[in-house]
């Protein structure tokens, strides 16, 4: 009964088109006021504040509005620009360049952000311009960017991996080592299929830069350039963690917009501010949301029969185990947001996975790949509204557009899933 | 006593503990919600709830929760509890308790009612107590065994203000830092370590990236089972009878589990490299030598009430 | 006028600035000055639920929270008219119900006499962040939905384009 008003409301919701933070929040309160789990309706509706309070305050979480005031800023300090402009004249005469950039880009941001969105927010604001003036459609660029944007999940550092590690007793290091393969392999996946439906578009291709030009636009760039250098060695010398790091780029390119390019004023700064913060929202008003949902489904046991009906099917067989583990997963990252997902369904998922032998490192790296292609799966995928706001594409538009990459990376899901030596090749 | 199970009232109470399903607050619970299964015939049901999954992950909305009664039971540490009554903390203050079996029978004798009393204003009921453990320190840099071995170094603690007072007087480096970046940050030399009960340091596999550990027991961490009152208040008298008596079987089951648990633990660091040090008397008395009036300061800050029933001197 | 429609916009920019001063000069406090801030953490996540709340409203102004158009696309004019202010409607109610028990959570607080776990500072200072930003998200929503029922169907364009 509570599930069906749950889902049922949150699909009639869906389809009139309500913001998807309304279709979660709001089926999840009419499962409450018709279930009442229990309680007094007022008792039971005092937890709706304390679980938006919670999880909106989450401090790995801040790496979400840093990234985007970053990408903002260097948007319009030019460092943007400048950086395109030496993407452009180093592979802009190869059909699908800028796409390989895009990709590659994001596996080494991965390096740096353990989230999602805040890769999205950082790089799609170079990237998706840069992408669609070489000829891609802007919803495919946002889709590429938005799927591209989940890697940074998968290759560590990544707080997934450490909340998975700290619930299911598995290594944290091992962890980080087992995700890197997946990760550049999920990589190599996206840039296929941007070459594949790049070849269908009509794109451009600049004439071949020289050297000097080169050289120029990396001169021009180079403020740009010191930005990656400056966060990684931070990150990796020990000076700030991967969530201050965000906050880091968002002083250093405030000192290159402010001092050395001298473009951003008072008037551009306050846009950055509310832009910023209106992107940043509609992330975190969806993870409030989802958080609530994710509160009913545990509330109302809904999370264990899902998952017991399912497992008893599972019968002993490790293949037909992954098979429910991947579409419990898929399924609950259109409606969940990653770390409410592992929360739920790894305590449920582990003993299983013991008593069948499977190790768990492998199983965290097939739940974290399960996760982070729900990023990008509509309707709720963070990745895919950040991505929209920075393509200036809508819901639907991308949704198409994205489904080609969804296949890439249920294909490079499934090789994850049955050939562990992919996740533990170097361990 | 099973020819009593028709006689139980049907319920089913919510339980929310903060740690993981392999930390003691959660193996407390999960004992609880068998044994009173087990001796209500099915009638009396407990659903536990780890990692303050109804909360969103946030102890102190967990302990709003438990206030309130939207959630009937919960086990969380006195730190923690604080937010309420920062008296709840007192236990916390360095090294009051010698070992575990002292703890056990000053908490027995009178600590668990100045908990019971503090707890009863805010609408709490208190059931029971059960060790989160004493808090030992690990770093990447040196073994710790002199005081002077802590100068400098820059340790992860949670917010409050008793452990960052504690290390300041050491000389170190406190910092507070979202526990859920401490792994990474220690990986990449950004802080050079944590304090933490064993089983906290053991769960969060400080032993793939601290290579030192002492054993000092600088601070005890008492977890508190409670109830919220008003829900308590309106169970069957039976009912309440049956839970207060597994509850405080399950605290002692979960008292004799950690004491036992840190034993193989502490071998199993050894065991992966990491080098245990044990602090005898004598380097002890050098740690609280140094930490004498910050001691005092923090014994007047709790006041006389708490002072005796903690039997601290 | 105009500054009670920018009021939100200011208060989020601050929070914004706050929260990043806050994280980066503790990055400096504690690397370069080996003495990093105990209330830095405390202070930032809070902010940042004010941020996010008050954020929502301002989106809400913008047209930016997405949903899926797949429907009202398909649509005429008049029934996308019904479903839109059906969305708003419910978005309001939603926002106004966080807001309402907000008003009750803080008041607990007090009654509890609650402190913040590492400042000690009373917890429904912060805990008020969360009934101030519901009460501009739902203003927001509400007034976009009035505007919605006043518009003619049929000048309705993409409503879900972010601006
Ligand atoms: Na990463
Ligand atoms: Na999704």
């Amino acid at each position: 009964m509570i599930a069906a008003i749950l889902f049922g409301v949150f699909a009639v919701l869906l389809l009139i088109g309500a913001p998807i933070a309304v279709c979660l929040g709001v089926s999840s309160i009419a499962a409450i006021v018709v279930q009442g789990l229990g309680k007094p309706l007022a008792t039971i509706m005092s937890s709706l504040p304390m679980i938006v309070s919670a999880s909106t305050s989450k401090f790995v979480l801040l790496a979400i509005p840093f990234f985007i005031f970053a990408g903002n800023i260097m948007e319009k300090a030019g460092i943007s620009g400048k950086l395109i402009a030496l993407a452009e004249s180093c592979v802009g005469h190869i059909k699908g360049g800028l796409a390989m950039v895009c990709v590659i880009v994001a596996c080494f941001f991965a390096a740096i952000s353990g989230s999602g969105p805040a890769t999205v927010a950082a790089l799609g604001v170079i990237m998706v311009p840069a992408m669609i003036r070489s000829g891609y459609k802007p919803a495919f660029s946002a889709a590429l960017m938005a799927a591209s944007g989940a890697i940074g999940v998968i290759i560590p550092p990544s707080i997934t991996f450490v909340v998975y590690g700290s619930i299911a007793d598995a290594s944290i290091g091992e962890l980080f080592i087992a995700g890197m393969v997946p990760g550049l392999i999920m990589g190599a996946a996206l840039l296929l299929v941007a070459l594949i439906v790049g070849r269908k578009m009509n794109l451009e291709t600049l004439p071949k830069a020289s050297g000097q030009e080169r050289w120029k636009a990396f001169k021009d760039a180079f403020w740009g350039l010191l930005m990656p250098v400056i966060i990684l060695g931070g990150i990796y010398g020990g000076i700030f963690t991967p969530t201050e790091a965000a906050a880091v780029s968002v002083v250093y390119g405030l000192f290159v917009g402010i001092f050395i390019y001298k473009k951003i004023k008072v008037q551009e700064f306050y846009s950055i501010l509310i832009d910023t913060v209106s992107t940043t929202a509609t992330v975190m008003f969806i993870t409030a949301a989802a958080s609530l949902f994710a509160y009913v489904l545990t509330r109302a046991r809904l999370d264990v029969s899902i998952s017991s009906g399912l497992e008893a099917l599972t019968g002993g067989n490790v293949i037909i185990f992954f098979i429910i583990v991947n579409i419990i997963l898929l399924i609950a990252g259109c409606f969940l947001d990653s770390t409410s997902a592992l929360y739920i369904f790894t305590p449920l998922f582990v003993p299983v996975a013991n008593a069948l032998g499977i190790d768990l490192i492998h199983l965290g790296v097939v739940m974290i790949v399960n996760l982070a292609i729900g990023l990008f799966t509509p309707p709720v995928g963070v990745n895919l509204y950040v991505a929209c706001g920075v393509g200036n594409v809508n819901l639907k538009q991308i949704s198409k557009a994205v489904l080609g990459l969804i296949i890439a990376a249920l294909t490079v899901l499934l090789l994850v899933t049955y050939i562990p030596k992919i996740s533990l090749l170097f361990l | 006593s099973t020819e009593a199970n028709g006689e139980y009232q049907k319920i089913e109470l919510v339980m929310a503990v903060n740690g993981t399903d392999i930390q003691i607050d959660s193996l407390v619970a999960n004992k609880f919600a068998q044994l009173v299964e087990e001796e209500s015939g099915g009638s009396v049901t407990v659903v536990v709830y780890p990692n303050d999954q109804l909360a969103g992950g946030n102890a102190t909305k967990g302990i709003e929760m438990i206030a309130g009664g939207s959630v009937d039971l919960a086990a969380y540490a006195t730190c923690t509890m604080a937010v309420i009554d920062e008296q709840l903390a007192c236990a916390t203050i360095p090294w009051i308790f010698d070992d575990y079996t002292d703890a056990r029978e000053i908490i027995d004798a009178t600590g668990g009612e100045y908990y019971a009393q503090r707890l009863s204003g805010k609408g709490i009921t208190y059931l029971g107590s059960f060790h989160n453990g004493f808090r030992q320190i690990t770093n990447g840099k040196k073994a710790v065994k002199t005081p002077a071995d802590v100068k400098g170094l820059k340790i992860r603690v949670p917010g409050s203000e008793v452990f960052m007072r504690f290390f300041r007087t050491l000389g170190a480096d406190p910092v507070a830092m979202s526990w859920s970046e401490v792994f990474t940050a220690i990986q990449q030399g950004t802080i050079d370590g944590q304090e933490n009960g064993v089983s906290v340091t053991s769960s969060s596999k400080m032993s793939e990236i601290q290579d030192y550990m002492t054993l000092w027991n600088y601070s005890y961490e008492n977890d508190l089972f409670v109830a919220n009152t008003e829900i308590w208040e309106a169970l069957e008298p039976k009912t309440r009878e049956l839970l207060q008596e597994k509850a405080t079987e399950a605290c002692e089951w979960g008292r004799d589990e950690v004491e036992q648990q840190e034993v193989e633990l502490v071998q199993n660091f050894r065991d992966a490299g990491m080098e245990v040090t044990e602090l005898t008397d004598e380097q002890l008395d050098e740690f609280k030598a140094v930490m004498k009036d910050t001691r005092q300061e923090f014994i007047k800050k709790y006041g006389e009430k708490a002072q005796k029933a903690f039997q601290i001197d | 006028m105009k500054f009670l429609n920018k009021i939100e916009e200011i208060i989020a920019a601050t929070c914004l600035i706050v929260m990043t001063i806050l994280t980066f000069s503790n990055v400096v406090a504690r690397y370069v000055f080996s003495a990093s801030f105990s209330f830095s953490e405390e202070i930032t996540t809070y902010l940042f639920v004010l941020l996010s709340l008050l954020g929502t409203a301002i989106a809400a102004k913008r047209g930016a929270h997405l949903g899926l158009s797949i429907i009202t696309d398909a649509v005429s004019p008049q029934v996308r008219k019904i479903l839109h202010c059906i969305g708003f409607f419910i978005a309001t109610i939603f926002c106004l119900a966080i807001f309402w028990y907000g008003i009750g959570m803080v008041a607990n607080q007090r009654m509890l006499g609650q402190v913040t776990a590492g400042m000690q500072w009373p917890e429904w200072i912060f805990g008020s962040f969360v009934p101030i930003g519901a009460f501009f998200a739902t203003i927001r929503f509400g007034e976009v939905l009035i505007k919605e029922i006043k518009s003619k169907p049929d000048v309705k364009g993409e409503e879900e384009m972010p601006s």
